[in-house]
């Protein structure tokens, strides 16, 4: 299968990505290139995508594919998600543009705004919080795990029909004399419309938790682009494999929490409310398949593989710390003694 | 496999913090400081007795000789020394405080510090009310409790004249009172079972007093007893500690914040066509308050002294 690159116009040297100036640069003859510019220099690469994707049979039945990298010719093995990754001998960025073909070719992306080194910083800020990890987590060795990925997501905008009712009691006391009076007043609450819900994204990858991709959301989506491979060139890149009708049970429950949450922050005064029909119909969804920024890493920690994600775009970091428990539980029975101690000192217990 | 390892790691971790705190707690609660009792001796029988500051007994010193051999026989037989003073007018302006402080002076000056002995300030200097005191040192501490004396001082009010009497003082019937003084000394000495420690915090320095293996102590740290309790208190209190500790911190290792989805409601697109609170009636209830009435109690007198020395203890009456 045929790897494209992109390459200097003025020294034919490979072209990364660089988050900080949303440019393409060359590390050797320090050019920088805006993705539009590239598109129209690189014309013949960005049409390279097939229009139907074409897959070998035997490709699918053993998950695994082989690219030639264009820099060294070393061939490249890598598995059916990835679309963008590193030659493994030169370390050049080989975008694998024969797996973004067809529907696999995403409508948007949002492009890197957060360096390597920035995410490195949150992720030390973050970390230096948590006193009680393993010592390795923090180390260099670790920190050079840290993978800029991007992420299939899907998009959606949901158009969706309410029709909440319920009863709504509103309690009053007082007393009086020798006697204590209860006021209960009834009401029915009725709330019928039309809302949206724009932008709700679910992470099209299997290999990747829902929950950690949700914490770090949002993104912000007026960065979002048309897309361009360019953009790929000097990170990792997935493809989906999670189609929108999966996802979509994901997207309809967050859209119906928002809906929810939104009618019942128009209830208020009641003592209490007994809904009586909740029904959040969505008639119409709109999709956009998109690449999405996110610094990753994983660490292994006892048999259990411990992940951290961070927003590629905003910096919002998510994930399980590992936590030492040898070390925790000396901490605190330090803390402990030292409290028992003082409780003895304070009780006479060492008065001699 | 691996879990139960681990299990048995934890289990035999615990045992052994267990075993190691009860061997910590062993030694600090039966090390002690330095006894400072001086216990009772036979050669100080002579300097109990009735101190008569008063001269009450000035025209009967038969009876002054008499209680003097009552009290010394009491004092041999109890092993403890065994004073009563009988103060003139010129105390008659004492506090309760300057009571006790002059009864303290009064015992370890004459008996010395931490010595068996118990001395009846008996006051019949005419202050109005009378400030009785019962002043014990060392070993006399563990017998003649607050309620033990607050029961001999009632028990002598019927031989003892009323401080607002204006009836002359009579020295048989005071005798009558140090005589029953005597018997109950004797009475609770050897029937009593004693506190199991005594703490005198006014004392310089401040001593424990109590008994061990049949010995008593005076000491400046506290007895085995209490150390047992304040140990096994604090170390309950720090293992909870260290739990909440941990709990605590492992909570916060947990995986938190989820996005609320509530961002994605685009705000330009609400649009509720029904939205109305319809109201649909009231109905009250009323139920009977049922009444309730408490009580209230009074509070106690407790009176303190100043520094002093020894293990001296004090019982106050007013009559």
């Amino acid at each position: 299968m045929e790897s494209v690159k992109y390459t200097c116009p003025n020294c034919c040297a490979d072209l990364k990505f660089d988050p900080q100036q949303q440019k393409l640069t060359c590390e050797y003859c320090l050019s920088s290139f805006t993705v539009e510019e590239i598109r129209k220099l690189c014309a013949k690469t960005e049409n390279s995508i097939p229009q139907e994707a074409v897959q070998v049979k035997e490709d699918f039945e053993n998950h695994t594919h082989l690219y030639r990298c264009d820099s060294c010719g070393a061939e490249i093995m890598a598995d059916d998600q990835q679309t963008a990754t590193f030659c493994y001998y030169c370390h050049n960025p080989v975008i694998l543009a024969g797996k973004m073909g067809g529907e696999f070719k995403p409508d948007k992306v949002i492009g890197f705004k957060l360096t390597r080194e920035n995410a490195i910083d949150d992720f030390k800020k973050w970390i230096g919080k948590r006193l009680f990890v393993p010592k390795d987590f923090k180390s260099e060795q670790q920190l050079e795990k840290l993978t800029g990925l991007y992420v299939p997501f899907w998009i959606a905008d949901c158009h969706i029909n309410v029709d909440y009712s319920a009863t709504g009691k509103k309690v009053r006391h007082w007393t009086s004399g020798n006697y204590r009076y209860t006021e209960t007043s009834t009401y029915h609450i009725v709330r019928r419309g039309n809302l949206v819900t724009r932008g709700v994204p679910a992470d099209g990858e299997t290999k990747i938790d829902d929950l950690l991709m949700e914490a770090i959301e949002p993104f912000d989506y007026k960065d979002l682009k048309d897309f361009s491979m360019s953009y790929l060139s000097g990170f990792f890149a997935d493809k989906y494999d999670v189609d929108k009708k999966q996802v979509f049970p994901r997207i309809r429950e967050r859209s119906t929490q928002a809906c929810s949450s939104l009618i019942k922050e128009s209830i208020s005064g009641y003592t209490t409310v007994t809904p009586l029909a909740q029904n959040y119909n969505i008639s119409q969804t709109d999709w956009k398949y998109t690449m999405l920024p996110v610094w990753f890493m994983s660490y292994m920690y006892k048999g259990k593989v411990y992940e951290f994600a961070i927003n590629g775009q905003t910096g919002k970091l998510a994930g399980t710390p590992p936590l030492s428990k040898p070390k925790l539980a000396l901490v605190s029975g330090i803390i402990g003694a030292a409290v028992a101690l003082a409780g003895m000192f304070i009780g006479g217990a060492f008065t001699i | 496999m691996k879990k139960a390892g681990s299990a048995l790691t934890v289990f035999i971790t615990i045992v052994a913090l267990i075993v190691g705190l009860f061997l910590f707690d062993s030694f600090v609660a039966n090390t002690s400081s330095q006894n400072l009792y001086k216990g009772f001796s036979d050669d100080d029988i002579s300097k109990s007795g009735i101190i008569d500051e008063h001269g009450l007994f000035a025209g009967d010193q038969s009876l002054l000789w008499s209680l003097n051999d009552e009290i010394q026989e009491c004092a041999r037989k109890n092993n403890m020394n065994i004073l009563v003073f009988l103060p003139d007018s010129s105390r008659s302006h004492y506090t309760d405080d300057m009571v006790c402080n002059f009864t303290t002076n009064e015992l370890n000056s004459v008996f010395g510090e931490n010595t068996d002995g118990i001395l009846y300030y008996l006051d019949i200097s005419g202050k109005s009310p009378a400030s009785d005191d019962i002043a014990t040192s060392a070993r006399t501490n563990l017998i003649f409790t607050d309620s033990i004396c607050d029961s001999i001082f009632s028990l002598l009010d019927s031989y003892l004249p009323s401080s607002s009497s204006s009836e002359p003082l009579d020295p048989k019937k005071i005798g009558e009172a140090i005589s029953k003084f005597c018997y109950y000394v004797d009475y609770y000495n050897t029937s009593t079972p004693r506190e199991s420690y005594f703490h005198e915090p006014t004392a310089d320095p401040p001593v424990y007093v109590y008994m061990k293996n049949g010995e008593t102590f005076v000491t400046k740290s506290a007895p085995p007893s209490k150390k047992w309790v304040v140990l096994i208190i604090s170390e309950l209190i720090g293992a909870l500690v260290t739990l909440i500790i941990y709990l605590v911190s492992k909570h916060n290792y947990k995986f938190k914040s989820k996005t609320n989805p509530r961002i994605y409601l685009a705000s330009d697109a609400i649009n509720l066509t029904q939205n109305a609170d319809i109201f649909q009636g009231t109905h009250t209830t009323k139920t009977r308050i049922e009444s309730s009435s408490g009580g209230s109690r009074g509070g106690g007198f407790h009176g303190g002294g100043g520094h002093h020395g020894g293990s001296v203890g004090h019982h106050v009456h007013h009559r």
